[in-house]
């Protein structure tokens, strides 16, 4: 049982996809204009990350070695389309702002990563509880990136003024904000590990 | 040779399985997505002529080497009380889709940004609705019913830049200038080419039409 | 026991050269410039120098007391930092605006690398761009003085500006005409522009200063002037125009030559101005704002390692 647990808790900070492991850093940098968007993001990315692991898993051993990555790409690029399509029809605003960075969910690290390195290895059910802590994890870290970055770019939090009268600083936002806020929350994560 | 056909075997039977599921994904949400773009055009057909009954098109007129769309509008008697010009333009990083209404005389009564996917925090300020609306009164606005409605729906100001304009006075300026248009800080291009999505299919249309 | 009568392991050699000597050098050397904007455009200005030099002390200061290292910033290299960024920023902007860019420059681009001797980059200019990027518009809109106030409101356009958006003979023309007119407003500093880079007669007395007391050596100033006006010439430019104008002088003398953020050995020094001076005149001519000055050093500050490596002197006995 504890075991299990692990698997589930562990990719919420110790091995956190973005700030440990430093996968998935593109769409990390592109979405996170806005508390918003890092939501609709990270939970689709949770979605297509779960099933997956969860099908990979299930195939694992049907799948001949020598093609398996063509395999999981197959399985991953089906889970995206079909939250490509789920989105742009139930959730129009959201899919209009990031529904760019949707489609690129097939070649996210985080995806094939944890394909390879954990559903391909172990059985369906750990599998499920590994996508879901990394899920968790990768929304975490989008939260704190586009929080950050909303709050100091745009002056707004979920799309409502934060200090009223104060003139944010736009560049937060823009790219450059994007990797400021990252490269900083990296290091302050690095620091707390060393002092331990 | 063996190990080839069971390689295939595999991936076929993996892609054809992914094939059908995305069909039947595919059947269950393309009349909502297709939906969902109609609805963004007829709301800003609406916006821009609210006294309109009906709207007539898609119908198609002559701008430049190809055809652009536009729609008739029509009143309560079905007279015709303008048009609407749906122009699209190549903006910083995305095309920029803009419906326009002109009345018969050739005065813009609004816009509206139909699409756009252009940088956050500077292109795309051309649909942002300066909001009053605070954090803690959002906050606030959970527990009181008061609150809630007070987040009236506000037009873009770089969009009602537009109304009442005509021909000449679409031109992009950096200054303020009430007679022109002024661009978005730090988003020239993305003002430019709104400006520009407005301006080329209504010279177009204009001549046409009055001939 | 005396001191002389010392006895320690080599080098043996004796300099009176330190930290804080070197910085409090350069704060009397930026005194005059910074002392002429205060008269030239009010009060004010001063007030902004003061709020970057307290943000910069202060920042430093919480910064080495968190991290429980030593604070030291009775070594004035916090104030020159401060002032440095204070000679950035137009006179008339918002005292907040620099309280941030000061702020983002110590921490970011000074104390994230390691403090003083480790900064790949100048934290000055690192919190130029940060705030030029963040408020473009504060950043260039600059307060009236000299011949200009004849002609505009309340708000001017730099030279340089003036060069980009109308060209060289409208210049001239709203400088009376004749271009020593123009080179001599320059050189006093009767013109618009950031706080420390109006006068370059009262920067090259600060130069002074620094020389004097051997703080800087000339090599770094020289390669990116003589580029700079070299290429300006070639281009059919006006060369002398394009080092008095903008914050090409003020870069040049403080800012490049920053110790920490230029090469050590002569020919490496020579190759840092040298590019600087290239990477002024390009962004100038071909970029889209019309002073590349701070830009062009922080990009030359990038390559800084590399020069290092391939620049070494001859180890005595090696050929």
């Amino acid at each position: 049982m504890t075991t299990q647990l692990k698997e589930l808790t562990k990719g919420l900070w110790e091995q956190n996809p973005i700030f440990v492991i430093a996968l998935g850093l593109c769409p990390t940098l592109a979405v996170t204009t806005s508390v918003r968007n890092a939501i609709g993001m990270g939970v689709s990315t949770i979605f297509v990350l779960v099933l997956s692991n969860v099908l990979i898993s299930a195939v694992r051993t049907i799948v001949p070695d020598k093609i398996r990555i063509p395999c999981y790409i197959v399985i991953i690029a089906f889970l995206v389309t079909v939250v490509d399509l789920v989105l742009a029809a139930y959730f129009p605003d959201i899919s209009k702002a990031i529904g760019l960075f949707i489609k690129l969910i097939v070649v996210n690290c985080i995806i094939l990563g944890r394909a390879e390195a954990f559903a391909a290895k172990n059985n369906p059910w750990r599998s499920m509880l590994d996508g879901i802590g990394m899920g968790i994890g990768f929304l975490i870290a989008l939260l704190m990136v586009s929080g950050i970055r909303e709050v100091l770019g745009a002056n707004k939090l979920f799309g409502y003024v934060v200090f009223p009268g104060w003139r944010p600083i736009g560049v937060m936002v823009l790219a450059p904000g994007a990797f400021l806020t990252l490269g900083l929350l990296l290091g302050w994560k690095r620091l707390s590990e060393l002092k331990h | 040779m063996k190990q080839m056909v069971h390689y295939a075997l595999v991936l076929l039977i993996l892609g054809g399985t992914a094939g059908v599921g995305l069909y039947g994904v595919n059947n269950l949400t393309s009349e909502r997505i297709a939906e969902a773009m109609k609805r963004n055009l007829t709301e800003g057909q609406k916006q821009l002529f609210p006294a309109a009954a009906s709207f007539d098109g898609p119908l198609s007129f002559p701008l430049s080497s190809d055809s652009g769309t536009y729609y008739k509008v029509l009143g309560a008697d079905n007279t015709v009380i303008g048009y609407e010009l749906d122009g699209a333009v190549q903006g910083y990083q995305s095309k920029v889709r803009v419906l326009t209404g002109v009345t018969t005389n050739g005065v813009i009564t609004g816009i509206k940004v139909l699409e756009q996917a252009e940088t956050p925090g500077l292109g795309a300020e051309v649909q942002a609705v300066p909001s009053t609306r605070t954090l803690w009164s959002a906050l606030a606005g959970l527990f009181s019913e008061a609150e809630k409605e007070s987040a009236a729906a506000l037009l873009p100001p770089f969009q009602t830049q537009f109304a009442g304009k005509d021909l000449g006075g679409l031109a992009v300026v950096k200054q303020k200038d009430p007679a022109k248009i002024e661009a978005i800080s730090g988003a020239t291009i993305t003002s430019e080419a709104v400006t520009r999505a407005v301006r080329e299919p209504l010279e177009a249309f204009l001549a046409w039409n009055g001939k | 026991m005396p001191s002389l009568l010392n006895v320690s392991s080599s080098p043996h050699i004796r300099t009176d050269d330190s930290v804080p000597r070197i910085m409090w050098t350069v704060v009397i050397a930026l005194v005059p410039t910074c002392a002429y904007s205060v008269y030239l455009f009010g009060w004010y200005t001063l007030a902004l120098i003061l709020v970057c030099v307290a943000t910069a002390v202060i920042t430093e200061a919480a910064i080495q007391w968190w991290r429980k290292v030593p604070v030291t910033v009775s070594d004035g290299s916090a104030v020159v930092m401060g002032m440095l960024v204070a000679c950035n920023i137009p006179p008339c902007i918002t005292w907040w605006i620099p309280v941030i860019g000061t702020f983002v420059g110590m921490a970011i681009a000074k104390h994230c690398f390691g403090g003083l001797g480790y900064n790949i980059f100048n934290p000055a200019l690192i919190g130029r761009a940060f705030i030029l990027a963040a408020y473009p518009k504060d950043m260039t809109t600059w307060k009236i003085v000299g011949t200009a106030a004849k002609v505009d409101a309340t708000t001017t356009a730099t030279p340089l500006m003036m060069l980009k958006e109308h060209g060289y003979p409208y210049l001239i023309e709203h400088f009376g005409g004749d271009k020593w007119a123009l080179y001599k407003d320059l050189f006093i500093g009767n013109v618009g522009g950031c706080i420390g880079e109006t006068s370059a007669l009262l920067i090259l007395v600060g130069a002074g200063i620094m020389l004097a007391r051997k703080v800087i050596t000339l090599y770094i100033p020289l390669s990116y002037l003589g580029t700079l006006a070299l290429l300006t010439f070639v281009f059919k430019g006006d060369p002398l125009f394009a080092i008095l104008a903008g914050g090409v002088m003020l870069g040049a003398w403080f800012m490049a030559t920053d110790m920490v953020t230029s090469p050590v050995t002569k020919k490496g020094q020579v190759i840092f101005g040298a590019g600087c001076g290239l990477l002024t005149f390009i962004i100038r001519t071909y970029g889209g704002y019309p002073e590349g000055t701070s830009y062009a050093i922080l990009l030359m500050n990038a390559t800084v390692p590399l020069i290092d490596r391939f620049f070494t002197n001859r180890v005595l006995g090696t050929k």
